[in-house]
């Protein structure tokens, strides 16, 4: 079965077969094949034919954080066969931290300019200001109120689009 | 003196409890809500809740701080860094209250806090200061702003740490930098007061580490290299500094010294200075621990904490300045929840997988354990890494290895980053100025991932098709456990 993963902004495939310690596939559309053993829960050892190279693991549901070659990875498993990941059109203006929504300047219907400050976030003791991408009008505002908490990639400014 | 209470959290926590636990004092932690499972409250002999996540609420609530002293029959408070370590009420509080300020007195640390009375003084005691606004400044900032000139420095009167700061370049980027640092200060300190000063472009952060005991017997050990920040605010932190000279060091030292005597200073302190081509200037006194205090204590063989401890028993400093040398170099990299590849956003989350490097020459710093969520209510420093060896290129070597064997996963961390920082050219040469991130990493973005790294994920969904089962709970998965037959010890 092939399996992609998103890790950062870059999207990869895998499809692997393992057998008695020994794995054959593709990665990214390249055969590879090697060993492959667990040393301890969460600890890996594998040899792509270039030595073998430890690998901290950990899973939870479709997110996988690995460290190996003195470098971790964060990867989210994703549906297998798409048409490209949809955009994030700029007309949606998403949370880029948690943390706490300090202040919403807009209304529904508000018209905004290029550059206006639409909202304040705050995590850590730091102030984040989220700015219009453009002008336009204001479709669609988050229903959490200010001093209430937002999650990551939380929507919380839509503006009209053009 | 018998029991100490350390109003704070985190690594420095647990690192001002040990040093307690060595001179034989007990020791007594307060946590907020979710720092109830934290390393620091487990370290300590007693603990004591001081209320819910919100700073204001506990950690920076001197009631309640001053309570759970008296609750647990404490003889001195210790504040750490950050939270209430530079509030003067706070110390004369503790005081009053009868309990002995770990640090200068209230009357030292409203001076130095006091930026624009700090800066006269220090102007008075013969220190180079920036030039500047004499004053704070409450309104008629354009008018101000163009008397000293642009670009130049928003910043917090009662400051610290680079909270609050703000660099202007032109009149229309005034009124949003001013906002920004009132907002940001009044939410760090409790106060939105600001100074202005013309900007020093591309300056080093050099400060020196001083310690003075209650008769004003006064020492410096030498420089702190901290120019590699981000946002304002150090990552990595050497001693020696590569751009000081023995001489250098003397007049900087000596600058340091008479700063602090000229404020009748007592306890740990430091003087921080901008430098450039052979020049520096006074920018503030620290009059508590600061983050990286652990470079001085390894290439001066110190214990500034146990040293801070002592002279508030009352103890005199035995150390005479001709008797302290520098051995070798040090270096720390503060290690963060954040993303560098995200400009630097703090990257909350659960720390799932946590192993830290070990061998000769590496110190950790560290608050965090395995199994730990880190919150977004407060700074996002996890740990810092500290490596001393006997030269600078040693000692980058030893702690880009260190870098490389530190497992934290879960929360993004800067790791990746603090290691690429240690493999450029110019760091190497210890070309160094505060703009070296923006000049050198603007556009950093992690290497994408080898392919062990895309083997061990893809492994997870092989086709074996019996490792579902198996890879929930604890000890998340052992896909091959049961099926035999495979290397071991390859």
């Amino acid at each position: 079965m092939i399996e992609s993963y998103r890790c950062g902004d870059s999207q990869h495939t895998v499809e692997l077969r393992l057998r008695a310690g020994e794995f054959s596939g593709e990665v990214d559309g390249e055969p590879v094949e090697g060993f492959l053993a667990e040393l301890e829960p969460g600890l890996l050892e594998v040899d792509t034919g270039v030595g073998t190279v430890q690998v901290h693991l950990v899973q939870d549901g479709r997110r996988i954080w690995v460290h190996c070659r003195g470098q971790a990875w964060a990867f989210e498993r994703v549906a297998t066969v798409r048409q490209g990941e949809p955009e994030v059109a700029s007309d949606q203006l998403l949370s880029p931290i948690t943390g706490k929504l300090v202040e919403l300047r807009v209304s529904m219907g508000d018209s905004v300019v290029k550059g206006d400050t639409l909202a304040v976030l705050e995590a850590m003791k730091m102030e984040h200001r989220l700015h219009a991408p453009r002008d336009g009008v204001i479709a669609q505002i988050t229903s959490t109120e200010p001093g209430g908490q937002v999650r990551e990639r939380e929507l919380l400014v839509e503006l009209e689009a053009v | 003196m018998r029991r100490v209470l350390v109003a704070n959290r985190g690594e420095i926590a647990c690192r001002i409890i040990r040093s307690c636990r060595e001179l034989g004092l007990a020791t007594v932690a307060v946590y907020s809500d979710p720092d109830s499972g934290s390393p620091h409250v487990r370290l300590a002999d007693d603990a004591v809740s001081i209320g819910p996540a919100a700073p204001a609420e506990s950690y920076l609530n001197v009631k309640k701080l001053i309570a759970a002293a008296r609750s647990t029959r404490t003889d001195a408070i210790h504040p750490g860094y950050g939270f209430l370590s530079e509030n003067g009420d706070f110390a004369a509080a503790v005081e009053e209250a009868g309990f002995v300020f770990i640090g200068p007195t209230a009357k030292t640390i409203r001076q130095m806090g006091d930026k624009s009375a700090a800066k006269a003084l220090m102007q008075a005691a013969g220190v180079p200061v920036i030039p500047g606004h004499a004053k704070i400044v409450e309104k008629g900032f354009t008018e101000i702003a163009a008397e000293i000139g642009y670009p130049l420095l928003v910043k917090a009167a009662a400051g610290g740490g680079g909270k609050g700061m703000r660099v202007v370049e032109s009149k229309n980027n005034l009124k949003a930098a001013v906002e920004a640092a009132q907002y940001e200060a009044k939410m760090a300190f409790g106060d939105g007061r600001l100074l202005l000063e013309q900007y020093i472009n591309r300056p080093r952060h050099i400060e020196v580490q001083i310690l003075a005991d209650s008769d004003g017997h006064t020492v410096h050990f030498g420089e702190r290299e901290c120019s590699v920040q981000r946002r304002h605010q150090k990552i990595i932190e050497e001693a020696p500094s590569p751009a000081i000279t023995p001489e250098l060091r003397e007049a900087m030292g000596s600058a340091a010294v008479s700063a602090a005597e000229a404020v009748g200073y007592r306890n740990a302190g430091t003087v921080e200075f901008l430098f450039k081509d052979g020049e520096f200037w006074f920018l503030e006194m620290n009059t508590r621990l600061q983050v990286e205090h652990g470079v001085t204590e390894l290439v001066y063989g110190v214990d500034l904490v146990k040293w801070q401890l002592r002279i508030a028993a009352g103890e005199r400093l035995t150390l005479q300045q001709a008797d302290i040398m520098p051995r070798g170099h040090a270096i720390e990299c503060r290690v963060y929840a954040e993303d560098p590849a995200r400009n630097f956003l703090p990257s909350p989350g659960h720390i799932r997988r946590l192993h830290e490097p070990v061998g000769p020459g590496i110190r950790i710093d560290s608050g965090i354990t395995e199994g730990q969520q880190i919150g977004s209510d407060y700074d996002p420093l996890l740990a810092k890494l500290l490596a001393h060896d006997a030269s600078r290129d040693d000692t980058l070597d030893r702690m880009t290895q260190a870098l490389g064997d530190y497992v934290i996963l879960g929360p993004t961390t800067n790791i990746a980053h603090l290691k690429a920082i240690l493999r450029h050219d110019a760091f190497r040469a210890g070309d160094l100025d505060t703009h070296f991130i923006e000049t050198h990493f603007g556009d950093w973005a992690p290497a994408t991932p080898p392919l062990e790294a895309l083997i061990a994920a893809g492994a997870t969904r092989s086709s074996s098709g019996r490792q579902t089962a198996q890879m929930t709970g604890r000890d998340p998965w052992s896909p091959w456990s049961n099926q035999g037959g495979w290397r071991q010890g390859v």
